[in-house]
Formats: structure tokens, sequence, C-alpha cells
């Protein structure tokens, strides 16, 4: 999933404003794919867990927008309503023609760790020690969505459609889906969104 | 002419002047006899906390291997091996930062609620309530250093580890909720009421 880098023009709005900014974008843009992708026939007749995934976290990307926008009112900034630029034309032509969980599933996992990332960096660099908690708040729960969204694609490769439903049903589980939703020892940040990315103009 | 690398050189300079500035800066007040005070107060919790996890881990592990709740589980297993190599290098960053400031390194698990948890692993009497334990211990790892990242006075090398050590922790507590029961434990925020302070740390 890639995207066309900002614009260079750079925000007269403090950083905190700017970096609040574009995690309301992309948060936006999580509630509006998770929206689309629970329509689709195969979510739709599938896997309840898979459902309930999407459910729940659509949920908690719409709390986090409103969040955010929250804190971009108190920092004195304009509220971000729309959908980050950079990645929403791409993610709207890949749902159009996903068609199997795997897919999906794959695509979710790139997107949380996005923002996760965006947030993690953002933690380190805002000047607010209110808006540093929050966005490590929220990058651990990116973080979260993307462990459990990493869980079921291995169960989907390794041929199930569910998790354990009990420790003794556990007990058939592969060793690798164990370790597949902490696949690293440190959150990075490379691919963190520019600060700039969804500021509002 | 030194054979040290010069960039190796840079990095302890530098690590030596923030960890100073990070003892110097105001936090909750430390024992008359602690070497920890301020941010770096904060940094020692935190190495004590992975030191205490890596501990945690090794218990289950043991129990586990013992066969103590029945047929091995070999994803919890594999979980199990990988989270605590996290947890050592975890340890490692914060200590590194205490080193950096000349301040000893948290070597053991100075703690006021480390033995609760450790018996709580020795008590348990299925694979559940094993769980549990350590799902309880990653969850309180990752609001502690979720409010570290928002306490620390000093932008510097403390609030990188915790922002970027913070989510896998988290992530340790998801996957472990959803590795046994397939039902998902993630709320919308993490938050920090059950972060542990500094008043814990008995260093």
């Amino acid at each position: 999933m890639t995207g066309s880098t900002p614009s260079a023009a750079a925000s007269e709005a403090p950083l905190d404003v700017q970096v609040l900014q574009t995690a309301a974008s992309l948060e936006n843009l999580a509630v509006a794919s998770y929206t689309t992708a629970a329509r689709l026939p195969f979510v739709v007749h599938g896997s309840g867990q898979l459902r309930a995934l999407i459910a729940r976290n659509t949920a908690h990307h719409t709390a986090h927008a409103q969040a955010f926008n929250l804190s971009v009112h108190k920092a004195g900034g304009a509220e971000q309503h729309a959908a980050d630029a950079r990645y929403a034309v791409n993610v709207r032509k890949i749902l159009a023609t996903t068609g199997d969980p795997t897919s999906l599933v794959g695509l979710f996992t790139e997107l949380e760790d996005i923002i996760a990332q965006t947030c993690t960096r953002y933690a380190i660099l805002a000047t607010g020690g209110g808006v540093r908690s929050q966005f490590a708040s929220v990058a651990s729960v990116e973080a979260q969505h993307g462990a459990e969204l990493l869980i079921v694609r291995t169960l989907l490769d390794t041929g199930r459609a569910e998790s354990a439903g009990t420790a003794v049903d556990a007990v058939a589980l592969p060793a690798a889906v164990g370790t597949a939703g902490i696949p690293l020892a440190v959150y990075l940040t490379a691919d963190a969104s520019a600060i700039n990315e969804g500021a509002v103009r | 002419m030194s054979g040290q690398p010069r960039r190796t050189f840079a990095l302890g300079v530098a690590g030596i002047g923030i960890g100073l500035a990070l003892d110097a800066c105001a936090g909750s007040p430390a024992p008359v006899s602690s070497p920890y005070s301020g941010d770096l107060r904060t940094v020692a919790l935190a190495a004590a906390l992975e030191n205490q996890a890596v501990s945690a881990y090794r218990a289950v592990d043991t129990a586990l291997r013992a066969g103590r709740f029945g047929p091995a589980i070999p994803a919890l297993s594999a979980f199990v091996q990988a989270a605590t190599a996290h947890h050592v290098q975890h340890a490692a960053t914060w200590n590194a930062i205490l080193r950096g400031a000349r301040k000893p390194v948290v070597t053991g698990t100075p703690l006021s609620g480390n033995s609760q948890l450790m018996d709580s692993i020795q008590a348990a009497s299925n694979v559940d309530e094993l769980v549990a334990a350590v799902h309880g211990m990653e969850t309180q790892a990752a609001q502690t250093h979720t409010a570290a990242v928002g306490n620390l006075t000093v932008a510097g090398p403390a609030v990188t580890a915790a922002a970027t050590i913070a989510p896998v922790e988290a992530m340790h507590a998801a996957a472990l909720g959803y590795l046994l029961s397939g039902k998902s434990s993630v709320v919308s925020f993490i938050g920090t009421g059950g972060a542990l302070s500094t008043k814990a740390l008995t260093a």
C-alpha cells in the first residue's frame, strides 16, 4: 500500500496541531476502510471472528478520531474529518478488488501498522505531555489490532478460519501462530506519516 | 589513536549528558538511599518491570515444560520464548540509559508487587490462570510505559524507549488473549490507571 508523498508546503500550525490532524486523518481512513470491508460479501457470509474484529476495530478508530479532534480543538486547531489523502485512493482501489479474507486481513494489517508507527513517532515528537501520552495509548491499541490480525492471517494460512476457543483447542495450534502476533521487540517508526500529511489547509 | 569507533564514542558522550539531565529533573521523591531520582527513577522502574517479565515468563516456561497443565501447547510455548527475548532486550535498553547516566543498572526485580505476581504463577491450577497472570503483567507494563511517555520531563532516549516499547507490551497482551480464547481483550485506549508509580520501585 503505497501513496504519493504530501505537498512540501509546510503548515503554519503548531507541531502538536499538525500531528493531531494527521493522526485524525489516518483514523478517518481506517473508519472508512473498515466500514467498506464490513459490507463485502465474503465478510458478511464468512467468519464470525473476522466480522467481530472489523466491527470492534471500526468502533476503536472512530473513538480515536474523535479523541484526536477533541485534542486539536483544545489546542486551537481545526478538526480534521477527511481521510488521509496520501493513502485513501489506493486503499479504496485495493478494497474494490479484494475478494478473500487473507487479502483483506493483509491490507488491514498494513494500515494498522502505518497508523501505529505514526502514533509512536508522534508520541516522541509532540511537545505536550498529555498529547504524547494520548499518542502512546492509541499507538498501542493499533499495534494490538495488528497483533490480532497477524494471528488471524497465520490461522488462515494454515487452513483455519478461526482461533482456538479454549486452551484445550489451543493445543492443536501450530507454534507459528504463537509468535505471529509479536514479530518485533521494538516498535518501528520508519513508515510514520509526515507530520503535515493530514494537516488541515 | 584510539581504535574505538567514533560513532560509539559520540553516542557514549551523548548518553552521559542526557542521563545527567534526566537525573536533575524533578519527579517523585526517591528514598534517601536510592541511587535513582527524577526521570531516572522512571527508567529504573521500567528496567525492573522488564526483569520481572523475564522472571515471570521463565517460571511459565518451567511450568509448561514440566507438564503441570497437561499436554504441551506449542503455540503458547513459542509465544513465551519470543516474549522472553523481547523483555530481555527491553531491559537492556532501559539499563543502557541508566549506564549512560553513570547509575547502577537494575539486575533484579526490586518491585513491591513482585512476590504477588510470582506467587500467582506458582499457584496457577490451569493454563487459563497462568495466562491471566502474565496478561495482567503485560497490561500493567504497557500502561506504565504509556504513562512514562507523558510524564518524563526530558525529551530523549527514555521517551523514545517508552514510546517504542509500550506497543510491544500491548501486543504481547493482545496476542496472549486472542491466542488461547479467540476472544479479543483489546479496548479503545490503553489507560494509565493501572500504571505502576515509582513508589513501587524498592531500589
